[in-house]
């Protein structure tokens, strides 16, 4: 079973066309970059498959569920249980703490403090936060804001992550950081993840790159 | 944009300001201006409503005359009693060849007997003028000429030189649905009269309408079915027009003044006249007004909140401007623009408004100065201009006040702080400081304790308790900052569920705004609670005064509703047949007189109570007599009521000199006594002795005593039998009756808190509407985290309950305090009554249950509304 | 010719009372005669008690007009005091507000130099504020009085805030009683006649306040004192009256009925009255009334023909005399209040058309112009 599959994918916003048919797999564990400049559809895809935003033809697959057949509800669902999103500005929620921030997709699960205790404290090791535990958003550097949100999208453990751009809003140092951490996580718990990004230093830590271009990846057959 | 410099072109910057800052915002979020505006309008449509139905509700007051023949010069009248009619020969010879016109009046109270669904009747005027003289007056008014005829077919019989003829008005022939040539059945003074309808009146082009309840009859004949022949209630004086006018008014103005003194008579203006009446109900009339302000003043915080979003959400845009050279003071002006703006299209709105809500109070109000004050029937609703400007400019002044510190804000923007969106904005510095609501809070209490102001003839304003009350309400509106800590420990309790958890940070986490919203709920609950403490405190008073004070089984009145002006009587042959009744032991009766004391109504109470010590009248002591018994009365003293010692500072052992139809009587005061039932002041002396000055043995109320043994529901089915024009209950009846009075009076107050509330919790809905705009990335997360439409509705309503939790207990808190102003400061200052301090529980549950659950409510709803606002990056 | 004018007077009130006091006449048929006394042939008057009221008939007026002078101004006044008799009500009547007699009055002031002309009109029951003495001449309605004292008539009136008149009238004639056998007929029914008692030259003096000025006055004026009980017949619709006072000390008191078919009553009458008091009657047929000098009224619409050409037979030396009346202003018209019955009320001079000369001075009344007074008496 493939962690995402994408057929033939198309979507206008009024008359102009953003998706013309776009087809791509991620095999589970595999990650893959989209690269392509401003306007060529990889927002419109990401929300896509983020289930935020419906194609109007073509179909999302992920680990084997089709979203199409889903309600509302039913994307929310995929949302908190299988696909997370690690974005450029971080957007962890400012009035809740580091701890807080990561435990909240698991009480949106409704898991029991204490399976959330146990899953919660690890991932913020993982990301080598423990000591920051109960700082506030605004108290951390952009760096740990993105392993925040990392270890965030990682509490669900999904099947596959979203990034956009993440480390679009980093020093290039911090950056390199971030992505070997999200490299070595997917690893380990053998996560598929596509990547958005114009910077080429991601592709390091991708199998494949796919191109975009007026709402077609490069080289993908029409 | 080209933004020219400030300094050589400041005027054509603030529309390049507004148009960028203002309007903009405006034409994206219509919803949010309007309801802006909205909650704007209704503050100002209650203040105007409120002031619209005062007027109109006591503007029909007493001079029916006016209505048919135009505004007389002077009025005469007697102190106490009637005038006898040989006092207008007296007039023509000292006012000599002077062209004074004098017309005397006769005006008794009386009832129609409507039928069984109303055993009270519906209490009337009867207004007695000569209908040929009359005549002139209206032939001398060129403007009242036309208009007003009266034409009657030939053969018809007259008006004149019949007893049974009277005419009525359009109103009175709609509202009881009669017609010409109907009959009427009638109770006039101590008698039955049957009457004929020899036409209706139109109402006059240019002249209040002609009331309601007003009967019109010849002078002589109503003289002659009334018994009250010979006998005049007051002479209405008027002065030709012409060139000599003013001569002529001075001179017979100077002999009539000079006539009257020496008589012990009062003459005085029409102005004069309806000013002293409406006087008496001028501190109840002003305390609604006051209280109508306070849907405005929650709408001010509301206001300020809203503005407060707005300074936040365009803060990047002000940075922006500033750092292109935009002076602080053009942003404070642009701001300060937007709420004058606001404030007219609110106001306008308001007054639109307000005219239409001034229909739904005026018979509410109307309704309790009958029952408490003097007589008066309303008249139509206008839209006074000055009221409505007045209003108007007060809308817009609590617009400038709510815009001026968000506006303050705006300017205070530095040109660096670019496009930081999102920070947690502004709030008053001092709102976030709750110790200062203590500060307040002290000051309340200290300036409580103040005296009231006196204005002439013994109307006091408790200045100082108003002032309390609005210092302990800004008070709270400050303290309750400190209560979103621990409240949002409260919601975030334990570590369950995801949204409750997430609400609760954003509690911690509160800005000026939430502080505001709650701060205009604190208002709105808080006054309401206090007048719910009143009111219970009130009930809870008559409760035991009524318990007290009704001990009879039975109780019989003259015909007519239960209002102060009701004269009806009982003729003495008529009540001491009842008495004579089989089955009554004995009874207590009364007697009551108006009479004008110092400028004032004040009634004269003759009673005589039944002489079983165990069974007669208990009154409620204030100052307790030496002697308390059935004949304790009887050796001359008299007992007054407490809104009378109250408002003419007497106590047991002054002595009173009372204006009587026989001259002045000095009487000693022996005791003070609660009354709650009006508020014109009564004195009370023996019935032998009001018999002796009034020259009058009939009798107004009788509260009957049954012999031991017999079923008081047979002696009433007997008295009923015997006396069907006669108001006849039983004891619980009346009780029942009394209790129904007291909540119609408090009718008016209700609605206006509901008012206040309802603007509150709105405001409550579009404060969190801001907030979730302003938050809309973060919803994105939310939802990109799996959070569904729901779960934002959710920890909406969460945030929404904690910022009704603040408000609500900060009302709370403070309505204890407000409540014992009302009770311990205005009331007695005001209306001369002291009531026991009692605390609705029962009803402050149900207020806060009430609350929570609308808040809880509208903020899960603008939760749910505003779920899937589009994040800024997604646009 | 003021019995006439009474009854319009009636219909007036009537209207002008809003409160529909027109049903109380309207109720009482006019021709009601029965029960009130009524003028007898032969009835001999005595004096001072038939200058006062007589309440056993139904209706009654003192009706004085006249011409005053203060300096070079002149002015014109008219002041009326009725009596009007009802038919007995249920209510007895209270002494203060009466129901069997009612008072109608009428006060007005013609003053050529302003063009104005002020009037008032008053109606009240008899009872505290109007009344008339029985057995001496002793009426008032609010603050107008009109008394003997001895061989004087004092008057006291007002029209509003705007002009005040007290006067002192002393006879320079004795009164005269109209009618050859002591009664004037006006119509062919027996009952319709009146005692007709007339001041034709009193000497007046006393004070005018008007604009705030009090001028002192004097002049002539000319009292009518008319007792009857019923009048007017079915054919008329409106007469035209004259009171003339010659410089040369001699009167003429004149009027013409108008019928229906635009003739002249056969009991229209002209009366010279010599210096000595001694009358001339003139029968109708034996004068020429000319309706002459047409004047509209503004406010009524009404033509009056203000200055009639009255040419009549002078018995004192034959001739036939041309009397052209030339009214002092034509806005003489009293206009009735709400809906009443207006007429024209006015001072002239007359002037001899033939010599061109003024020779004495009028009071001209024109009723029946402004609407069918006839009908409003039916």
């Amino acid at each position: 079973m493939k962690a995402l599959q994408v057929s033939r994918v198309t979507k206008s916003y009024g008359s102009t066309e953003v998706l013309r048919g776009v087809s791509l797999s991620l095999e589970p564990g595999e990650r893959v970059a989209l690269m392509g400049p401003s306007g060529s559809g990889k927002s419109t895809l990401l929300n896509c498959i983020g289930g935020i935003d419906r194609p109007d033809t073509g179909t999302i697959e992920i680990s084997g569920v089709a979203l199409g057949g889903l309600d509302e509800d039913g994307l929310c669902r995929v949302r908190r249980e299988t696909v997370s999103t690690v974005f450029q500005f971080f957007h962890l929620l400012p009035t809740l703490s580091v701890r807080e921030n990561v435990e909240f997709p698991l009480q949106l699960q409704g898991l029991s403090v204490k399976e959330r205790d146990a899953r919660v404290d690890g991932l913020i090791e993982e990301v080598g936060l423990s000591h920051r535990a109960s700082a506030m958003p605004h108290e951390l550097s952009g760096g740990e804001m993105q392993r925040v949100a990392i270890a965030r999208a990682l509490a669900i453990e999904p099947r596959l992550i979203l990034a956009d751009e993440p480390t679009g809003n980093l020093d290039s140092a911090t950056g390199e950081a971030i992505l070997d951490l999200l490299a070595s996580l997917s690893e380990r718990h053998g996560i598929a993840m596509l990547v958005v990004t114009h910077s080429p230093q991601v592709t390091r830590i991708c199998r494949r790159t796919l191109e975009m271009r007026d709402g077609l990846l490069l080289g993908q057959e029409e | 944009m080209s933004v020219p410099s400030p300094s050589s072109r400041p005027a054509s910057i603030g529309g390049v300001l507004w148009s960028r800052l203002i309007w903009r915002h405006w034409k994206r979020e219509p919803a949010l201006t309007a309801t802006l505006a909205g909650i704007l309008a209704l503050g100002v449509a209650v203040f105007l409503a409120v002031r619209l139905a005062n007027k109109a509700a006591v503007s029909g007051f007493g001079l029916f005359t006016e209505s048919i023949s135009g505004e007389s010069d002077l009025l005469l009248r007697p102190r106490s009693g009637f005038f006898e009619t040989s006092v207008l020969r007296d007039l023509r010879e000292i006012s000599g060849k002077r062209p004074v016109d004098f017309f005397p009046v006769l005006e008794l109270s009386g009832a129609v007997q409507t039928g069984a669904e109303k055993p009270d009747g519906d209490l009337l005027r009867f207004v007695g003028v000569d209908l040929v003289a009359i005549g002139n007056a209206i032939g001398q008014s060129e403007e009242a000429g036309e208009g007003v005829g009266f034409s009657a077919e030939e053969g018809e019989p007259g008006l004149l030189g019949v007893t049974d003829a009277c005419l009525v008005g359009e109103a009175f022939a709609r509202a009881r649905g009669v017609a010409k040539d109907d009959r009427l059945r009638v109770w006039i003074n101590d008698r039955v009269a049957d009457l004929r309808i020899a036409g209706i009146l139109p109402d006059p082009a240019n002249r209040p309408a002609i009331p309601e309840n007003l009967v019109l009859m010849d002078l002589p004949a109503l003289q002659k079915v009334s018994g009250e022949t010979g006998r005049i209630s007051r002479i209405e004086i008027r002065f030709p027009e012409g060139k000599a006018e003013g001569g002529i008014r001075a001179a017979a103005s100077e002999g009539l003044a000079a006539w009257a003194q020496e008589r012990g008579h009062l003459l005085e203006t029409p102005e004069d006249r309806k000013a002293s009446v409406t006087r008496m109900s001028a501190a109840f009339r002003l305390n609604l007004t006051i209280l109508s302000g306070l849907a405005l003043l929650v709408g001010i915080y509301l206001i300020m909140q809203a503005m407060e979003a707005a300074v936040t959400k365009r803060r990047g845009e002000i940075a922006i401007l500033r750092s292109l050279g935009v002076t602080p003071d053009q942003i404070r002006r642009t701001w300060l623009t937007e709420a004058a703006v606001l404030g007219l299209v609110g106001g306008v709105l308001g007054i639109v408004l307000g005219r239409l809500l001034a229909e739904g109070l005026v018979g509410g109000i109307a309704a309790t100065v009958n029952t408490l004050y003097y007589e008066t029937t309303t008249d139509a609703v206008r839209l006074h201009p000055g009221e409505a400007a007045f209003s108007l400019v007060f809308g817009l002044i609590a617009s400038l006040v709510a815009g001026w510190i968000p506006a303050r804000e705006a300017a205070l923007t530095p040109p660096s702080q670019a496009l930081r969106q999102g920070a947690q904005g502004g709030g008053l510095v001092w709102l976030r400081r709750w110790p200062v609501g203590l500060v307040l809070f002290a000051a309340a209490v200290g300036v409580a304790r103040l005296p009231a102001l006196t204005f002439g003839e013994g109307t006091n304003f408790p200045l100082g308790g108003y002032l309390a009350a609005l210092l302990a309400v800004l008070g709270a509106s400050v303290f309750l900052g400190g209560l979103f800590p621990p409240f949002a420990r409260l919601i975030g309790w334990g570590r369950g569920e995801a949204m409750r958890r997430y609400a609760a940070s954003r509690l911690r986490a509160v800005g000026g705004r939430h502080r505001l919203t709650a701060a205009g709920l604190s208002v709105a609950i808080g006054m309401s609670a206090a007048m719910a403490i009143l009111v219970a405190s009130f009930e809870k008073t008559l409760t035991s005064w009524i318990g007290q004070l009704l001990k009879a089984d039975l109780y019989v009145a003259a015909p007519g509703s239960a209002s102060v002006a009701n004269g009806n009587r009982l003729a003495e042959v008529d009540w001491r047949a009842l008495l004579s009744l089989p089955g009554i032991d004995g009874a207590d009766t009364l007697q009551r007189h108006a009479v004008t004391y110092e400028g004032r109504e004040l009634l004269i109470g003759g009673a005589a109570y039944h002489d079983d010590p165990s069974r007669h009248l208990q009154l409620l002591w204030i100052e307790a007599p030496a002697v308390i018994g059935p004949d304790a009365l009887e050796t001359g003293g008299a007992w007054v009521s407490e809104p009378f010692a109250r408002r003419y500072a007497k106590r047991s052992g002054d002595r009173l000199t009372l204006p009587t139809p026989s001259g002045p009587r000095e009487v000693t005061i022996e005791g003070v006594y609660a009354d709650y039932g009006n508020e014109a002041g009564t004195v009370l002396v023996s019935r032998r002795l009001a018999e002796e000055w009034f020259d009058d043995r009939s009798v107004s109320n009788l509260a009957i005593y049954t012999s031991p043994g017999v079923d008081p529901e047979a002696v009433l089915e007997s008295i009923r039998g015997r006396f069907p024009a006669l108001v006849t209950r039983t004891n619980e009846k009346l009780r029942e009756e009394s209790i129904r009075i007291f909540h119609q009076t408090f009718a008016v107050t209700y609605a206006l808190e509901a008012i206040a509330v309802v603007i509150a919790v709105a405001g409550l809905g579009l404060a969190l509407a801001g907030l979730l705009l302003e938050r809309r990335n973060e919803l994105a997360t939310l939802r990109a985290l799996g959070a569904t439409r729901r779960d934002i509705a959710r920890a909406a309503m969460w945030e929404g309950l904690g910022i009704a939790l603040a408000g609500l207990a900060g009302g709370l808190a403070v309505s204890f305090f407000l409540g014992w102003i009302l009770i311990g400061v205005i009331n007695p200052q005001s209306f001369g009554w002291t009531l026991r301090y009692a605390v609705p529980w029962g009803m402050f549950v149900f207020l806060s249950g009430v609350t929570l659950a609308t808040a809880a409510l509208v903020a899960w709803t603008v939760g749910y509304r505003n779920a899937n606002l589009k994040s800024d990056r997604e646009e | 010719m003021k019995q006439h004018e009474a009854s319009t007077r009636q219909g007036k009130a009537g209207y002008l009372t809003l409160l529909g006091l027109l049903l109380v006449f309207a109720g009482a048929p006019l021709a009601s005669a029965e029960e009130w006394n009524v003028p007898r042939v032969g009835h001999r008057l005595e004096f001072p008690r038939d200058h006062g009221s007589h309440p056993d008939f139904k209706i009654e007026w003192w009706y004085l007009t006249g011409h005053l002078f203060a300096g070079e101004r002149r002015f014109g006044f008219q002041a009326t005091f009725f009596r009007l008799g009802q038919q007995p009500v249920e209510v007895p009547a209270g002494e203060d507000f009466g129901t069997e007699q009612l008072y109608l009055a009428h006060m007005g002031l013609s003053d050529p130099e302003t063009g104005r002309f002020l009037h008032e009109e008053r109606l009240n029951r008899g009872g505290w504020d109007a009344g008339a003495m029985v057995g001496d001449l002793d009426v008032h309605n609010g603050n107008w009085t009109l008394r003997r004292e001895g061989n004087d008539l004092l008057l006291e009136g007002s029209i509003r805030a705007e002009a005040a008149l007290s006067l002192k009238l002393v006879p320079k004639k004795a009164h005269v009683i109209f009618g050859e056998d002591g009664i004037s007929r006006k119509g062919p029914e027996g009952t319709a006649s009146s005692y007709y008692i007339t001041f034709p030259r009193l000497a007046a003096e006393g004070r005018l306040e008007l604009d705030g000025v009090t001028l002192d006055v004097s002049g002539e004026a000319w009292m009518d004192h008319e007792i009857s009980s019923s009048q007017l017949d079915e054919d008329q619709i409106g007469w035209d009256w004259t009171c003339i006072q010659f410089a040369d000390g001699r009167e003429i008191m004149g009027y013409v009925l108008r019928t229906k078919g635009g003739g002249i009553s056969e009991y229209s009458k002209l009366v010279w009255i010599d210096r000595d008091g001694t009358m001339t009657h003139v029968q109708s047929g034996d004068y020429r009334w000319s309706h002459e000098g047409i004047w509209k009224s503004p406010d009524t619409g009404a033509a009056y023909p203000v200055s009639p050409l009255i040419t009549t037979r002078d018995p004192a030396d034959g001739r036939e005399r041309r009397l052209r009346l030339v009214p002092l202003m034509e806005q003489q018209e009293m206009t009735g209040g709400s809906g009443g019955v207006s007429y024209w009320e006015g001072a002239c001079d007359v002037i001899d058309e033939d010599s061109g000369e003024a020779v004495g001075r009028a009071y001209l009344e024109m009723t029946g112009y402004a609407d069918d007074i006839g009908q409003k008496l039916r």
